[in-house]
C-alpha cells in the first residue's frame, strides 16, 4: 500500500482476466467515479442514467475512439461498494483495456489495489467481514462444494447465526448487569433465563466450530501424496483413481521421474494428487532428484497412500519412508495381491489389498480416501461452514468464552466476574463480523484479494 | 460590583450552591483561583432537595472517585451519615456502593461552613439572569438586581431551577425546590447563547411524621456494623446508627393509583417532560410494571433531631388527596401523618452533546455547565461534574491543559464522556454496567487511580496523599508476603494442613495460590500462620483476598484494555474534515463535525454512528499519518 493511497481516491481496475476474450469489463468506484464516467464517455446523456445500462462510445481525453461500450453507473446508495460505481463493459481487448484504464488515470482515477473493491464494501457497512472473505472464497473454489460454502457465507447464512449468538450474550451480560445494578430493587438473584440463554449459545457455538474442519478441507484442499519403491503400482493407481490416463505406466522401474500432480474432487474436497518417483538408491542423477522430490512430497503431504507389492511386503526401507509421514493420515496398499501366497507374511493389518486397478477398484479406493481424509468430518454443506482460520480461531474464542461464562454463572461466582466472560465472548465476535478489526488483519486480509474484486 | 472584561470580579463565578455548584466552588478556590458562588438563597447550599442519603450502587464508587480527586461530597456525608451501609456487599469489592443515610440539614450546614472557611471563596446571593458576551465568550453575569459580575470563567449549576415548575396534582408552583422560586432569566439567556434545551422532570415522594408510623407493620434495615465511611480522610464516623424500615406497596394501591392516572400530571399530559426511568414515580411503576403485585418502600428518616419520614420509593405528583388515600391502604403508614405531599418538578436542562469533556460548552468559551441542567439525576452524579466543571473552569484560567479521565480510570469520566457523546432521552443515571471495565472500577482501586491526579491537581494535599498511599503500600506488602511466602510438605506442614485446614499438602505451594482455593480465606490461613495479614483492616482483608482469588480475572481485564486501547485511542486530529468521507452518511459527518470526538473511541460512542462509518474514521486517521497506529 503507498502511503498516499486513500480511501477517498476513486478506484478503477479491470475485473475480468486480462487477455483477449469477447468481453472485458473495467470497474471505477469512488466519489469521481460519474465525472471520470463522463469524462470517457462524453456522449454520455447528462445527468447520468442511472442503473441502466447505455451504448456508448468511450474517448480517451484527446478525444481518440478506445471502444464501443456498454455503461452502467451505480449511485452510492445502489452500489455494491456504497460508493458511486461505473461498469463499463467492454470488447475484450487487451489493448483497448490498457488505453481506458490509463484514460481513467488521466481523468483522475487512481488503480486499485487488491481487493480494493471488496475492502470498500466492508468500509461501508455493505457487506461484514465474514460476508467479505467469502467473496475470496467464492472466487478461489476448486470444487462445487466449496463454491456452494463460499455462497452461503457470502448470503449471510454464517452472519446471521453470528448475530444470534451475540444477542444471547448480550442478554446474558444485561441479565448479570442487573443482578449488579438493580439488586436492590429485583433482588441479587441472577434471572434464570442467563444460564439457559449461555446454554444456547454455547450449543450453537460448538455446533459452528464443528465445521472448522470441513471449512479448512472445503477451502485449502488435501495434498495426497502417493508413494513406493519401483514399479509397486504407484503411476497405475494415480491413474485409477484419476479415471484418466494421465502418467505414463511402463513394466519398467523408475519409469516416473518427476512427481505428477492432477486435481481431483473428493465428496467435495478439492485433491491434488500427487504421483512420485519410486524410492531407491540410485546412481541416476536425473532418477536421484526424482526421489529427493518424492521425499519433500512425502513431508509435505496431508494424507499419504502407500504403495508396495504384496509378494514382496514391507521392509525397514518402507518403513523409514512411511515414518517421513507420521502423524498424517496414510493408507497402505498392497498391489498385486494376487501373486502374493495367501496369507503371506508381512502384510501389515489393515492394508488395503488390490489386484489390478479395475475402475471398480480405483473408485472404492477413492471412496476410502475420501473417508480417510475428511476422517468424520461432514463434508456435504448442507448446512453453514466456517472459512478462513481466523474464523475458526474467533469461534473458538468465543466457545472457550461462553463456557466459561455458563460455568461461572453455575458455580455461584460473583455476576461482576462472569460477566467479564461474556464481554470477552462479545468481543470476539465483534471482531469476527469486522467491527473492531485491526487494520493490521485488514489489510493483510484484503490484500490476498485479487486486483479488481 | 462593577463589571469590566479588563478586570473581572473574579476569576471563577459558580451560579448555583448544589451539590455541582459546591463542588465547583470548593475545587476553583482551592486551586488558587478567585471564586465567587452566587446562590439565590445561602442557607440552601448544599441543599439534599430529594432523598436523605448519599451513595448507593455506582454511585458510592462515584463519591469515592470524588473523594479521592480531593472533593467534598464523601467528608460531608461522613460527618453526617446517620448510618452507613454498603450494598452489593455479598459481591466483590469492585462493584459494592457505598451508601448513607444522611442528617439533611448538618449536611447542608456542614456544606456551607466548608465553602464559608475556604481561602479566596465569596459567596454572593443572588440570582443570575443574564450572561455577559465579550466578543464570543462569557466573561460574566447580570443579576436579578441588575448587577454585573464579571468573570473569567463561569460554571453554571442551576440544578432544576431553569424554568421550574412544580406540580402536586393539579396545583403548579413556579420553582424549582418548595419555597424557593424558579430560575427564569438564565433559561433563555443560555438558549440566546445558542445551547438547545430540553425538559425533564423528577419527582419526590410525601414526607412523614416519625412519631405516626406503625413501625411493628415493617422490616427494620441496621447499617453496617462496623461502618465504612466514603471519604479517606475520614478517620471516625459517628458511633450511633439510625435504623431504616420496610414496606411496601400492594395491590389495592396500585388500584388506586390507576383509578386516578388521570389526575397525576404526568399521564393527564400536563408534565412534558421526561422522567428517569430508574428512579420512577410511583405512577410509572404500577403501569410499566403492571404484573408486579408489590413495590419497596424504604422509610428513611431525615435526620436526628428531624420528624420527617422520607418514603424513598412512593415519589408521586398525584394530588394531595390521592397521596393521603395511598398512605391509608398501606398498614405501617395507615395513619401516619402527612407533613409534606410529594410532588413533581419539570425543568429546562441544556442537552449535554453541545459540551466538551471538560464541560465547558462547545461553541461557548467561558461557560461551563454541570449537574442536573445538563440533565442527570442524583447528587453524585451532580457532585462529579461539578468537581470536574470547576476543576477544568480553574485550568481554563491558568490557561493549562485540561483535565481529561479516560473510561477505564474513572466512573467521573465514564459518565462525562457519556453524556457528551451519547444522546440524552431520559434523566442520566450512573450503572456500574455503563462501564466497559467494571472490574477495574471498584472501590477497591479508587485511591492509586486517582488520588495522584487529585494531588497534581492541588486538591490533596500531601499529606493527605502519603496516608492514603500507606494504605496501599501495606496491601502491596502483604501480597508480596503471600507470594513468597511457600509451605513445603515437611512432616509437621503435613499434620498442621491436616489438622487446621482439614486437607493434605503433598507438594510446595506458596500462601497466594493456596488462596485462590475457593475453600480458603485469609482467616483460615492464619490457623496456620499468624501474621500472615498482620495489619491489615478488615476492608483491606477482603480487598487482599479479592486481588488474589480473582487476579487472572483482572489480568484479563487489563488485557482486554491494552487489546481494545489501539482502537480506542486512536487519535483523531483536530479540525479533522468529516464532509469529504465516502460512505459516512449526512448525520454521522454532522455528528461527529458537531461533537469533535477526540478519539475513534469516543466517536462509536456517538448515536447514529455506526460500526462500519468507525471503520471508515478509523482508516482515515490511520491512514492520514495522524497516528501511530498503522
Amino acid at each position: 500500500m503507498r502511503a498516499s493511497d486513500s480511501l477517498l481516491d476513486t478506484i478503477v481496475a479491470l475485473a475480468t482476466p486480462a487477455g483477449r476474450s469477447a468481453l472485458a469489463v473495467v470497474r471505477l468506484s469512488g466519489g469521481r467515479s460519474r465525472d471520470i464516467l463522463a469524462a470517457l464517455a462524453p456522449a454520455l446523456p447528462a445527468p447520468t442514467p442511472q442503473r441502466r445500462p447505455v451504448l456508448v462510445l468511450l474517448h480517451e481525453g484527446g478525444g481518440d475512439a478506445i471502444d464501443q461500450a456498454v455503461v452502467t453507473f451505480l449511485p452510492a446508495a445502489s452500489s455494491p461498494t456504497g460508493e458511486d460505481v461505473a461498469e463499463i463493459s467492454m470488447h475484450g481487448s487487451p489493448m483497448a483495456v490498457e488505453r481506458l484504464l490509463a484514460a481513467a488515470v488521466e481523468a483522475g482515477a487512481r488503480p486499485a489495489r487488491p481487493g480494493e473493491f471488496t475492502e470498500r464494501a466492508f468500509r461501508s457497512g455493505r457487506l461484514d467481514l465474514v460476508r467479505a472473505e467469502a467473496v475470496r472464497e467464492l472466487i478461489e473454489a476448486r470444487t462445487p462444494a466449496a463454491a456452494r460454502a463460499s455462497a452461503r457465507r457470502l448470503a449471510g447464512g454464517l452472519t446471521g447465526r453470528v448475530e444470534l449468538v451475540r444477542e444471547d450474550l448480550l442478554f446474558a451480560s444485561a441479565g448479570l448487569a442487573a443482578a449488579i445494578d438493580f439488586s436492590e430493587d429485583v433482588g441479587e438473584r441472577i434471572d434464570a433465563a442467563v444460564p439457559m440463554r449461555l446454554a444456547a449459545a454455547l450449543a450453537e457455538l460448538d455446533r459452528i466450530a464443528a465445521t472448522a474442519k470441513t471449512g479448512r478441507l472445503l477451502a485449502h484442499g488435501c495434498r495426497v501424496v502417493i508413494l513406493g519403491p519401483p514399479n509397486a503400482g504407484k503411476s497405475t493407481l494415480f491413474n485409477a483413481l484419476l479415471g484418466r490416463e494421465r502418467a505414463i505406466v511402463t513394466e519398467v522401474p523408475g519409469t516416473t521421474r518427476d512427481t505428477l500432480e492432477a486435481e481431483l474432487d473428493l465428496g467435495g474436497v478439492p485433491v491434488t494428487l500427487v504421483d512420485t518417483a519410486g524410492l531407491r538408491p540410485t546412481r541416476d542423477v536425473v532418477e536421484a532428484l526424482g526421489v529427493a522430490r518424492a521425499r519433500e512430497e512425502g513431508e509435505r503431504a496431508d494424507a499419504v497412500l502407500y504403495v508396495f507389492d504384496a509378494s514382496a511386503g514391507l521392509d525397514a526401507a518402507d518403513e523409514a519412508t512411511l515414518s517421513l509421514a507420521s502423524g498424517r493420515p496414510r493408507i497402505l496398499v498392497a498391489n498385486k495381491a494376487d501373486r502374493a501366497a495367501a496369507g503371506a507374511a508381512g502384510l501389515p493389518d489393515g492394508a488395503t489389498l488390490l489386484c489390478g486397478l479395475s475402475p471398480e477398484a480405483g473408485a472404492s479406493l477413492r471412496a476410502l480416501l475420501a473417508e480417510t481424509i475428511a476422517a468424520g468430518v461432514a463434508t456435504d454443506v448442507s448446512s453453514d461452514v466456517l472459512g478462513s482460520l481466523r474464523q475458526a480461531d474467533l469461534v473458538g474464542r468465543a466457545r472457550v468464552a461462553t463456557a466459561d461464562a455458563l460455568a461461572a454463572v453455575t458455580d455461584g461466582t460473583s455476576p461482576e466476574y462472569a460477566a467479564t466472560h461474556c464481554h470477552a465472548g462479545l468481543d470476539a465476535l465483534a471482531d469476527l463480523v469486522g467491527e473492531t478489526t485491526s487494520d493490521d488483519v485488514l489489510s493483510r486480509l484484503f490484500s490476498t484479494f485479487c486486483i479488481g474484486k | 460590583m462593577k463589571a469590566d472584561p479588563k478586570s473581572p470580579t473574579c476569576d471563577v463565578l459558580v451560579i448555583g450552591g448544589g451539590h455541582a455548584g459546591v463542588e465547583a466552588a470548593h475545587a476553583a478556590a482551592r486551586m488558587g483561583l478567585r471564586t465567587a458562588l452566587l446562590t439565590g438563597q445561602v442557607e440552601s447550599i448544599g441543599r439534599m432537595s430529594c432523598n436523605p442519603a448519599i451513595g448507593g450502587l455506582a454511585k458510592g464508587q462515584l463519591v469515592r472517585e470524588i473523594d479521592a480527586l480531593g472533593g467534598l461530597m464523601g467528608q460531608l456525608a461522613d460527618a453526617a451519615g446517620i448510618q452507613f451501609r454498603i450494598l452489593n456487599r455479598s459481591r466483590g469489592p469492585a462493584v459494592w456502593g457505598p451508601r448513607a443515610q444522611c442528617d439533611r440539614a448538618l449536611y447542608a450546614r456542614l456544606a456551607r461552613e466548608r465553602l464559608r472557611r475556604a481561602e479566596g471563596l465569596t459567596i454572593l446571593e443572588g440570582m443570575a439572569e443574564a450572561l455577559i458576551d465579550d466578543g464570543g465568550r462569557v466573561a460574566g453575569v447580570v443579576t436579578g438586581e441588575g448587577e454585573r459580575i464579571g468573570a473569567r470563567a463561569v460554571v453554571v449549576t442551576a440544578g432544576t431551577f431553569l424554568n421550574g415548575l412544580m406540580h402536586t396534582g393539579e396545583r403548579r408552583t413556579e420553582g424549582g425546590r418548595v419555597g424557593e422560586g424558579a430560575a427564569r432569566g438564565l433559561s433563555a439567556a443560555l438558549a440566546a447563547a445558542g445551547l438547545r434545551l430540553g425538559r425533564f422532570k423528577t419527582g419526590t415522594p410525601p414526607r412523614l411524621h416519625r412519631d405516626t408510623i406503625d413501625y411493628a407493620a415493617c422490616a427494620v434495615q441496621e447499617g453496617d456494623d462496623p461502618p465504612v465511611p466514603f471519604s479517606f480522610r475520614t478517620t471516625r464516623l459517628p458511633e450511633r446508627q439510625a435504623l431504616c424500615w420496610l414496606t411496601a406497596t400492594n395491590p389495592r394501591v396500585h388500584a388506586l393509583i390507576r383509578e386516578n392516572l388521570h389526575r397525576s400530571p404526568m399521564y393527564s399530559g400536563t408534565i412534558h417532560g421526561i422522567g428517569p426511568r430508574y428512579c420512577p414515580s410511583v405512577e410509572d411503576k404500577v403501569v410499566r410494571f403492571a404484573d408486579k403485585q408489590r413495590h419497596t418502600l424504604f422509610l428513611e428518616p431525615e435526620g436526628w433531631d428531624s420528624e420527617e419520614i422520607y418514603v424513598n420509593g412512593l415519589s408521586t405528583s398525584l394530588p394531595e388527596d390521592v397521596q393521603r388515600a395511598i398512605l391509608a391502604e398501606i398498614p405501617a403508614v395507615a395513619n401516619a401523618r402527612m407533613i409534606r405531599p410529594g410532588y413533581a418538578v419539570e425543568y429546562d436542562f441544556v442537552f449535554p452533546d453541545q459540551l466538551a469533556l471538560t464541560l465547558e460548552a462547545l461553541e461557548v468559551p467561558g461557560l461551563f455547565l454541570a449537574g442536573q441542567l445538563n440533565g442527570t439525576s442524583g447528587y453524585e452524579e451532580a457532585a462529579a461534574q461539578g468537581l470536574l466543571a470547576g476543576v477544568n473552569a480553574a485550568l481554563s484560567v491558568r490557561g493549562e491543559a485540561p483535565f481529561v479521565l479516560e473510561r477505564s480510570e474513572a466512573y467521573a469520566a465514564v459518565l462525562v464522556d457519556d453524556l457528551t457523546k451519547k444522546g440524552l432521552e431520559e434523566p442520566y443515571r450512573l450503572f456500574t454496567s455503563r462501564a466497559e471495565y467494571r472490574l477495574l472500577l471498584g472501590v477497591d482501586t479508587v485511591l492509586p487511580r486517582l488520588l495522584p491526579h487529585g494531588r497534581r491537581l492541588g486538591l490533596i494535599s500531601g499529606s493527605e496523599y502519603s496516608d492514603a498511599m500507606r494504605g496501599e503500600e501495606r496491601l502491596r506488602r502483604a501480597e508480596e508476603a503471600l507470594r513468597s511466602r511457600t509451605f513445603t510438605p515437611s512432616l509437621s506442614t503435613r499434620k498442621a494442613f491436616g489438622e487446621k485446614l482439614g486437607f493434605e499438602l503433598d507438594m510446595p505451594v506458596t500462601a497466594f495460590k493456596l488462596l485462590q482455593r475457593k475453600d480458603l480465606t485469609i482467616d483460615r490461613l492464619e490457623l496456620l500462620e499468624p501474621e500472615l495479614a498482620i495489619g491489615l483492616g478488615r476492608e483491606e482483608r477482603i480487598i487482599l483476598e479479592t486481588r488474589v482469588k480473582y487476579e487472572g480475572y483482572i489480568r484479563r481485564e487489563l488485557e482486554r484494555l491494552e487489546r481494545l486501547r489501539p482502537f480506542e485511542s486512536r487519535p483523531i486530529p483536530e479540525g479533522f474534515r468529516y464532509s469529504g468521507l465516502a460512505g459516512l452518511s449526512v448525520e454521522v459527518v454532522e455528528q461527529c463535525s458537531r461533537r469533535r470526538p477526540r478519539t475513534v473511541g469516543e466517536a462509536a460512542r456517538i448515536p447514529g454512528v455506526t460500526p462500519a462509518a468507525v471503520a471508515i474514521i478509523s482508516a482515515h486517521v490511520a491512514r492520514s499519518g495522524g497516528s501511530s497506529f498503522a
